[in-house]
């Protein structure tokens, strides 16, 4: 019998344009999107480089020197008033200003008039590099400053050019404890796939209360039609509905996000932690689903009840807001959402090669979550009917 | 059990239900019984608790107090007033997933599925999506679903609900056939014309209980209320109720007699316009039973 309700849930799934497009299509645009928007924000080396525009309003050898040590050179001074126009008009991310009385300031050891004006919306992780260095040039500028004070003990010190002994790169290496660096793609893919696992509440809920609505349900128990199989007939189809999507999403990140210019997602996976991952959040999904099925007495209801749930369900899991760039107390929140759960779970898997063993707690905490869920579900529909 | 019961279809004695512990009685002290072949038809106005007794008898709701007896699913089918299948799917998918969960034999259910298909005139929608369907032949899809497991006892709500003559008409016809087969079909309506025309016995209910029992022509017979038309500025004498300002009716015992009424309003000298003795049909016997029309 278990088979007749499988293939009649898939059937009219199939049949069913919003359900496949709220189920696959929508996690596939979030994907491809944000996959692209994040994507500096993920890099620990980012490749992008920000247009930067240099105003020297000091003309002195020591701001000279600065822009030496920093490697770049100042738009000319007919050229200032233009800059600072460009940057209005986004054509530069960037102004440095090195303020007048910055070689006066330099030598008297005060903090010396440069800042960076930055066009809202630059990345901050590129901003973040790009003070990165000015405060390295700026360093070697004190540095050389503190050794001419010493010349006088020994002249050598005077002439030791320390960019030139340093070097123009970055002296420390930032590397991924993972062999697989999170990246924005590795991010959103699991992200956006646990928030179109959760939205199956939507279909399951509107399919029960048409059910009910429209007597079927009164009918199928009417032949007696054991309840376990009832509520079986449910979850295991989109218990496969589940499994497809995890198979979409990661082709998609797979291949399709590289279309447009993202990174690949990494399929360097523990096929049995995905598997469980995956199981688990679909449990948890399908149990939130019967509840919400259980509570609602009409399709509006549902449609609203279900949206509205998912939506501050991945408000507060860093679906929508990645949890790495949440203040910490913020990502102390995200434990308290399933969706949260899930993701995490993912991410272990993806990003961090996470075996059975290490994604155990966190699917057995899924698994409890539709447990009681589901239990509260079916328990009231059975009042409900 | 004595034959006759070993023979019955469907007995319910004393059933009571009420949804809620301090609601009145939704179903209240009704009997039934119904043997093969028979169709009894259930009238009553919308809210009387025909739809309730039959989720009483298919075993959806269960009764505070009473029996009733049976042969478990899928040996009985309810066929209730919505139209209890899946838009998305057609004709023949529904089939096969009902004939599925009602446990008919794989190697049976292509033949079943037909046979059904065969009975509601559906062979040529069969693989049309159902939501594509107009309103008739989604109401014969409905019974269709409720034969495939070929049950002893159809139970019937409203099965002609918001459809149009014709498909009316072939409903009425299919129901007939089916009791021409042996089945016993307990038929829920509030259509008086429906039941006179296809019902064996008809059973009234109103407020949850069995007002009158019978064949139609032991219900209209039964019905002993003379009206009369006089003139509007007279007054009943003693006996008569007033209906209306120029219709007056009496109840007449089983040894009443008809002139001696009719003499009563001579004496008092009424002339008397037009007179009418006994039920015409079942709306007449409703609404002497309850004040109220079938229709209320």
């Amino acid at each position: 019998m278990l088979p007749a309700f499988i293939t009649k849930e898939l059937l009219a799934l199939r049949r069913d344009p919003h359900a496949l497009a709220v189920l696959f299509l929508m996690p596939t645009a979030f994907i491809l999107v944000m996959s692209l928007a994040l994507r500096d924000s993920f890099r620990l080396e980012a490749e992008s480089t920000l247009r930067v525009m240099v105003i020297d309003e000091d003309q002195s050898p020591a701001s000279r020197r600065l822009l030496q040590v920093a490697g770049t050179q100042a738009t000319p001074p007919s050229a200032v008033d233009d800059a600072r126009a460009a940057l209005r008009r986004r054509d530069v991310d960037v102004l440095a200003t090195i303020g007048s009385g910055f070689e006066r300031a330099l030598a008297a050891r005060e903090t010396p008039p440069l800042s960076l004006l930055a066009e809202p919306g630059t990345p901050i992780a590129l901003l973040e590099r790009e003070r990165g260095r000015w405060e390295r040039a700026l360093g070697i500028l004190r540095a050389e400053v503190a050794l001419r004070s010493l010349a006088a003990l020994a002249p050598a010190l005077g002439e030791i050019d320390l960019a030139a002994q340093d070097g123009t790169h970055a002296s420390v290496m930032l590397r991924s404890a993972s062999p697989v660096p999170l990246t924005s793609v590795q991010q959103s893919v699991p992200a956006w796939l646990v928030f179109a696992m959760f939205f199956v509440a939507l279909p399951v809920s509107t399919l029960l209360i048409g059910e009910r609505q429209q007597g079927t349900l009164d009918r199928l128990r009417s032949l007696a039609v054991p309840p376990l199989v009832l509520v079986l007939g449910k979850l295991v189809p989109f218990y496969l509905v589940h499994l497809l999507q995890v198979a979409a999403m990661l082709a998609v990140g797979r291949w399709i996000v590289p279309l447009v210019g993202g990174d690949a997602l990494s399929l360097e996976v523990n096929p049995a932690a995905l598997l469980l991952v995956a199981s688990a959040t679909s449990f948890a999904a399908l149990g939130l689903a019967l509840l919400v099925a259980s509570l609602a007495r009409t399709a509006e209801q549902a449609t609203i009840g279900a949206g509205g749930a998912n939506i501050i369900l991945g408000a507060l899991g860093g679906i929508m807001v990645p949890k790495q760039v949440m203040p910490a107390a913020m990502q102390s929140i995200t434990k308290l959402s399933p969706m949260g759960w899930g993701l995490d779970a993912f991410v272990d898997v993806f990003a961090r090669q996470a075996g059975v063993a290490d994604v155990a707690l966190g699917s057995l905490t899924l698994v409890a979550f539709g447990a009681i869920t589901l239990a509260l579900g079916v328990g009231r529909l059975q009042r409900v009917a | 059990m004595s034959p006759a019961e070993a023979r019955a279809a469907l007995i319910v004695s004393d059933l009571h239900y009420r949804y809620r512990r301090d609601a009145a009685w939704a179903v209240e002290g009704v009997q039934l019984r119904l043997a093969p072949g028979e169709i009894v038809g259930l009238l009553g106005p919308n809210g009387a608790g025909k739809s309730t007794l039959l989720r009483l008898v298919s075993g959806l709701l269960r009764p505070e107090r009473g029996v009733i007896d049976r042969s478990p699913a899928p040996a009985f089918a309810l066929v209730g007033q919505e139209n209890a299948f899946y838009l998305r799917l057609t004709c023949r998918e529904n089939l096969a997933f009902f004939a599925a969960a009602a446990r008919v034999p794989k190697a049976q259910r292509e033949e079943r599925i037909a046979q059904c298909l065969r009975t509601t005139a559906l062979q040529e929608l069969a693989d049309r999506r159902t939501e594509q369907c107009s309103g008739g032949a989604r109401r014969r899809l409905n019974l269709a679903i409720g034969l495939l497991s070929d049950p002893a006892l159809l139970l019937l709500d409203e099965p002609t609900a918001n459809v149009d003559p014709q498909a009316r008409a072939f409903l009425l016809d299919a129901v007939r056939a089916l009791r021409a087969r042996g089945k016993a079909v307990v038929y829920a309506s509030h259509y008086m014309e429906e039941v006179e025309a296809i019902c064996d016995r008809i059973a009234i209910i109103d407020n949850g209980r069995l007002i009158a029992a019978g064949r139609l022509d032991e219900i209209l017979g039964a019905e002993r209320r003379l009206r009369v038309r006089v003139p509007a500025d007279a007054l009943p004498p003693a006996g008569w109720e007033a209906e209306g300002a120029t219709l007056w009716s009496k109840e007449l015992g089983a040894h009443d007699s008809l002139s001696a009424a009719l003499a009563q309003l001579e004496t008092h000298g009424i002339a008397v316009r037009n007179v009418q003795f006994g039920a015409r049909n079942l709306e007449d016997v409703f609404l002497s039973l309850t004040r109220r029309s079938l229709r209320d």
